[in-house]
């Protein structure tokens, strides 16, 4: 038999965390947390397999939603193996070593979960095994049941460095799950690579279930339309905040910004970057000629930039003249982006420009949804203050389209799909339109705790 | 209680090993030796009158693995330059991912792997313009001198070519 058990990120997004049970072999596949919640409630409900078999974690890329409570999950499970690419064992090591120092301060309060340590970090590390894309390996867990071997492989998800959709083959079935997988071009990556096969069963995420394709402008549209608005901050004097993720959103924005500067299309000021955004793209640039990049010789260190972290009064950043990358990209509490954001609201004449996916409650959904006079609150605690900068909302999406999501379901041409890694609204119009344009096909929205059977 | 291993067993274990798992390992033409900064500063300052080619690569690097039946074959037919070949990949992996790729290949020239504490020493040990991405080749002509930094996956049309000129230059 053939299962699947949701632990975390099903109708949500945020601790991805999925359960398969291939013929008594147990296989993770990914182990984040929710990047909103703190604490226990941030972890997938591991309590729903700790009687099963859990021989090897396969994880999709290092976002913290996929990866952060990988530490967590091999506490409960110590001899698990755990593969992934080799260029998410890159970024995880800094990523995992950077959450070690967000973890302390974030659990102080939160007595129940004890924060990972570097030490934990490292000795994980070293323990994860890498397979480069396509690459077919054996998973068979101790107590596998059947003669014919589990196999996995990794498949270019284009979605961040080392993004990997997860194929798991038994005995002539397959099951595919995307990870977060994006169809079309980015600033630096070209796109997934999909396996060049129909697959029994898919495993889909809906990021951007709900959202209607006409609302994602070309890409070309979009960083004009940024450049034009920048420049119109800048030429008056303002500066621009980018809230952004340290992982995927610093190195596209990076390159957006960059390439509209040699072009001569963006005013040339000072570019200011951080943390270990700064360090993840040396990893990307290690990686340019190992995994598809559309221009291999694009070399992200050799953007000028400076670093927030040299800066002794990050207040005064605002009146710099400057465009500014700094996370957390949703703002949350405690963040470089949130401090800044919170001085930034205050100056007329600079902007805060949002690029990506915002959790609804977080800061980053109520600034990008605000407006110039309007008053808002940013966290339940904080006082509310009237926003005086421009908020300006752009889309640089690392996730398929609505049409990006059809069309893998169209090219795998599965006979069971099952809906994860999206908030309802989203799940509801991806199942609605598969059973519409592919009546065959059998669609599962994922329920956390609910077992799927998908072979007998 | 659980069973003793004892002496007798143990020596006769040893053995067992020895013929079973050392000696094929050792009778295998080819090893992988780590190489730390102090080997690899002497690697490349002994120059015993020849040019070197020095590529840098990783089995988990696809382009880089692809690229290595060039190096043999450039080694094979130029030895008027010395090549070598430096693995980015974990000293510990040698047995489990660097010797079972080679296994497949006639390998004519020294191989190491990088075994330094700290990835951004390594890459600090040639041209300050290398980031660390592989696959990388640096050619060095006889005095020691860098002539070539090639970055990214080459041919051995390209790898010839550029040995001609570092031999033509002499
Ligand atoms: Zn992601």
């Amino acid at each position: 038999m053939i299962s699947f058990l949701p632990l975390g990120g099903a109708n949500d997004i945020g601790a991805s965390c999925y359960y398969l049970d291939v013929e008594g072999t147990g296989i993770v596949l990914d182990s984040g947390t929710h990047p909103r919640k703190i604490g226990l409630d941030s972890l997938p409900h591991f309590d729903l397999i700790r009687d099963k078999n859990v021989d090897v974690a396969l994880i999709s890329h290092a976002h913290q939603d996929h990866i952060d409570s990988l530490p967590y999950l091999v506490q409960h499970h110590p001899y698990i193996r755990i593969a992934t690419t080799p260029q998410t064992r890159g970024v995880a090591e800094l990523t995992l070593h950077n959450t070690v120092n967000i973890l302390a301060e974030q659990l102080k309060d939160h007595l129940e979960l004890r924060p990972y340590t570097h030490e934990e970090i490292d000795l994980l590390i070293q323990s994860i095994e890498w397979h480069a894309y396509t690459e077919q390996f054996t998973v068979n867990g101790y107590r596998h049941n059947s003669r014919d071997p589990v196999t996995a492989s990794f498949h270019d998800a284009g979605h961040i460095l080392g993004s990997g959709g997860i194929l798991v083959e038994h005995g002539g079935r397959s099951i595919f799950y995307t990870g977060d997988i994006n169809l079309e071009q980015q600033a630096i990556f070209p796109g997934a690579i999909l396996p060049n096969m129909k697959v029994d069963v898919l495993i889909l995420e809906c990021t951007h279930g709900a959202t209607e394709d006409s609302l994602f402008p070309s890409r070309d549209e979009e960083e004009t339309r940024l450049t034009r608005s920048a420049n119109n901050i800048l030429e008056n004097n303002g500066s621009v905040l980018i809230p952004v993720f340290a992982l995927g959103k610093v190195q596209e924005m990076l390159a957006i910004l960059w390439r509209q500067m040699v072009k001569g299309s963006l005013a040339k000021v000072d570019i200011y970057t951080g943390g270990v955004g700064k360090k993840i793209c040396k990893v990307y640039d290690r990686n340019r000629f190992v995994v598809p990049y559309n221009d291999p010789e694009f070399v992200l260190d050799d953007v000028p930039q400076k670093d927030i972290y040299d800066i002794e009064q990050i207040e005064d950043l605002s009146r710099q003249h400057c465009i500014v990358l700094a996370g957390s990209g949703m703002m949350i509490e405690r963040t470089m982006s949130f401090k800044l954001a919170q001085r930034w609201l205050q100056d007329t004449k600079s902007a805060i420009f949002t690029v990506g996916y915002m959790d609804p409650e977080t800061p980053g959904f109520r600034i990008r949804h605000a407006n110039k006079g309007d008053l808002i609150q940013l966290t339940k605690t904080s006082e509310p203050q009237t926003v005086r900068c421009n908020i300006d909302r752009f889309r640089f999406s690392a996730h398929s389209t609505r049409g990006g999501l059809l069309s893998i379901v169209e090219r795998l041409n599965p006979g069971m799909i099952v809906l994860v890694h999206g908030e309802n609204t989203s799940v509801d119009w991806m199942g609605y339109t598969i059973l519409k344009n592919f009546p065959y096909m059998k669609v599962h929205g994922a329920e956390v705790g609910k077992q799927v059977t998908l072979f007998e | 209680m659980p069973q003793q291993f004892s002496i007798e067993r143990r020596i006769h274990f040893g053995v067992l090993f020895f013929f079973v798992v050392m000696l094929p390992l050792s009778l295998a033409s080819q090893t992988v030796e780590p190489i730390d900064r102090k080997k690899l500063l002497s690697l490349i300052s002994e120059r015993n009158s020849k040019p070197l080619l020095l590529n840098i690569w990783a089995t988990w690097c696809k382009p880089c693995v692809e690229e290595f039946p060039d190096v043999i074959r450039l080694s094979n037919e130029r030895t008027e330059i010395d090549v070598v070949a430096i693995s980015a990949d974990f000293p510990d992996e040698i047995e489990e991912k660097i010797l079972p790729f080679l296994k497949k290949m006639n390998v004519p020239f020294k191989l190491y792997v990088a075994d330094f504490a700290d990835q951004d020493e390594f890459f600090s040990m040639f041209d300050p313009q290398w980031g660390g991405e592989i696959p990388v080749t640096f050619i060095d002509d006889q005095n020691g001198k860098q002539t070539h930094f090639l970055r990214g996956k080459h041919s051995f049309m390209e790898f010839q070519k550029a040995v001609e000129e570092v031999i033509r230059k002499r």
